[in-house]
């Protein structure tokens, strides 16, 4: 199950990467995907393959980057020691602090990133104020997804509900 | 319990992945090696999920592609000319003489060579008719060096004078200062200074590294008639009642750019790699990050592309090949923040070796990290250096800016465009069983 997980969670992450780079090349701009998923995953339900969803999806970007493999280990890590910690003391379904968790996100894979630069005594990536940008299409874009997939949710559910209650032997009830 | 344990668990990837994470940046060589083959292993699977995108099959005639301008060969070969000693003098014996391009230390014990194959130990060294030392082979490291003649405890026949009409015999002895002392002078003549000083064949090559001859017997000359330099003053104290002669040498090691050294047969020298070359399309330029520059290629570890191949287009240097799986590879493209490459800067018909960094573009100038230490190489033409793991000398990089205290390299536009579906590029292989395939 681990390992079928983990395939999914690599899948999405080129996928992912390959939509953040059509974004750019479409508009020339697009919000750090790899953040918004790392934080889509922090403030969603905690559950023991969040690891192996988070692994998978950072492997996944790690393909399509030229930073190293260990950059995006570090920061995927950076992400979720200071942000699971602080799921104890905020309110993770607030829409607030879902943006703050994804700006921390992408904050946290930069900061992998510079590190990484820093001790291969390569120059550090320059950082122009249109560079914002990611970030913050990352941070708005976490509490948009999870109200889009909370109703998504919420709506299958409705469905669901009303076709187990349809009548025995009898078509599902038209909705409404 | 079960709650709890869930909890720890959840709690225990971040501290797995923190520690995988800062595993990476230890500079060990096992580290390493286990990053790169998980990044070329995860590559491979990318490709596997993808096998739809670009063929990755080899392209018609590379001949005609990817090749040094000959403009370029041409400069080059003009520059080495003045190095290479004269086939006249005999120095030759058997094999060729290569020209290897000198490194960052040059102290007078030490003078590094920048090569990425094997040099032979205990061959003299030249820049032209100029004996600088003999080849050393560091046994730690197994990186070979020169051990100029300068170096403490090298003695060397050597003769003083005018060839022919006044010439007194020798021994030049190095002491780790920036001449030679003139030991045991035959009485016979008078030294003078400003003598010309050239070097005898003795019953043992410079520093003792090699026997002269070759092992059938032929006399043939190692370094005997290489010019050493001239005859100075040494200092002495004051009131001294005889004359120190010191022999100065005709080249400062600070001033050498590259030196000539004999490659026996079957060793190959730096300029005899027959690289495989291989036509491709780039497969598109889709790396995350904005601000990085690189491209896909279709080919990679089946097809004998490895990290450090060459990527060129036209007589240019495209990028280089960072990361190579089964028929996918990553290339880092010249103007990516942080590109870096062995490089030679064509100056006054000298070249002198360079390490290329990229600090970042500004359109079709990059700017560079640090600055070439060398006069005049304003508006002097870059272009790479060759190395084993599939680059060839001569590729177009740039000319060389400089604008207030900073260098700037001016580059083809069409060399930052992003490569389109109909691009041809060139990827340049190290030799091997895929050699013959096209």
């Amino acid at each position: 199950m681990i390992v079928l997980e983990l395939v999914l969670s690599f899948v999405a992450g080129i996928a992912l990467a390959a939509i953040e780079h059509l974004l750019r090349a479409r508009f020339g701009f697009a919000p750090d995907c790899a953040a918004v998923a790392l934080a889509l995953l922090l403030t969603g339900a905690a559950r023991p393959s969040t690891g192996v969803y988070a692994l998978g999806l950072l492997l996944g970007f790690s393909t399509s980057s030229l930073d190293p493999l260990g950059a995006w280990l570090l920061g995927g890590g950076i992400a979720a020691a200071v942000l699971l910690p602080l799921r104890d003391l905020v309110f993770v379904e607030s829409p607030g602090t879902q943006l703050l968790f994804g700006l921390l996100c992408s904050g946290a894979l930069l900061a992998a990133r510079t590190l990484y630069a820093l001790f291969s005594g390569a120059p550090l990536l320059p950082f122009p104020p249109s560079e914002l940008v990611a970030p913050l299409l990352a941070a708005v874009a976490v509490p948009i997804l999870h109200a889009s997939m909370a109703r998504a949710l919420r709506e299958w559910r409705r469905v669901r509900e009303r076709w187990e209650a349809r009548p025995e032997g009898g078509e599902a009830p038209p909705e409404d | 319990m079960d709650d709890r344990d869930g909890e720890l668990r959840v709690q225990r990837w971040s501290a797995l992945l923190l520690v995988v994470g800062m595993l990476g940046l230890l500079p060990y060589p096992p580290i390493r090696g286990a990053f790169e083959l998980a990044e070329e292993s995860l590559l491979t699977a990318r490709r596997w999920l993808s096998r739809g995108v670009g063929s990755g099959a080899p392209l018609g005639d590379a001949a005609a592609l990817g090749r040094p301008d000959p403009r370029v060969v041409e400069l080059l070969s003009r520059a080495r000319a003045a190095l290479l000693p004269p086939r006249s003098a005999g120095w030759q014996r058997d094999g060729d003489f290569g020209v290897v391009p000198v490194g960052r230390e040059r102290r007078p014990d030490v003078l590094s060579l920048v090569v990425a194959g094997s040099v032979p130990a205990g061959e003299p060294a030249f820049a032209g008719r100029v004996l600088i030392g003999t080849t050393v082979v560091d046994p730690r490291t197994q990186r070979p060096f020169v051990r100029p003649l300068l170096a403490k405890g090298t003695r060397l026949p050597a003769c003083a004078g005018v060839p022919g009409r006044r010439e007194v015999r020798f021994i030049a002895v190095g002491d780790g200062t920036e001449t030679m002392r003139v030991a045991y002078p035959d009485s016979a003549q008078p030294i003078r200074e400003g003598d010309l000083v050239w070097a005898l064949d003795g019953p043992g090559a410079p520093g003792g590294a090699l026997a002269p001859g070759d092992a059938a017997g032929a006399v043939v000359p190692f370094v005997g008639g290489a010019e050493l330099g001239r005859i100075a003053r040494g200092a002495l104290p004051a009131g001294s009642l005889r004359d120190d002669w010191r022999v100065r040498p005709s080249v400062d090691l600070d001033e050498l750019a590259e030196v000539a050294i004999r490659f026996p047969p079957g060793l190959p020298g730096p300029g005899d790699l027959d690289l495989a070359p291989l036509v491709v399309h780039p497969t598109g330029a889709a790396v995350h990050d904005g601000r990085r520059r690189g491209a896909w290629l279709g080919v990679g570890r089946e097809l004998g592309v490895v990290p450090g191949c060459v990527v060129a287009s036209g007589p240019c240097l495209e990028g280089v090949v960072v990361r190579a799986g089964w028929r996918g590879a990553l290339v880092r493209r010249v103007d990516d923040p942080g590109f870096r490459c062995r490089a030679l800067v064509l100056v006054d018909g000298r070249c002198f070796p360079w390490t290329l960094e990229v600090e970042h573009s500004e359109g079709e100038r990059l700017l560079l990290h640090g600055a070439p230490a060398l006069p005049g190489a304003e508006g002097a033409l870059v272009v790479t250096a060759d190395a084993a793991t599939g680059s060839p000398e001569g590729l177009l990089l740039g000319v060389l800016e400089s604008e207030e205290g900073r260098w700037r390299l001016h580059v083809e536009p069409e060399l930052l465009e992003a490569p389109r579906a109909d691009s041809e590029w060139v990827v340049h292989r190290p030799p091997g069983p895929w050699s013959d395939e096209e």
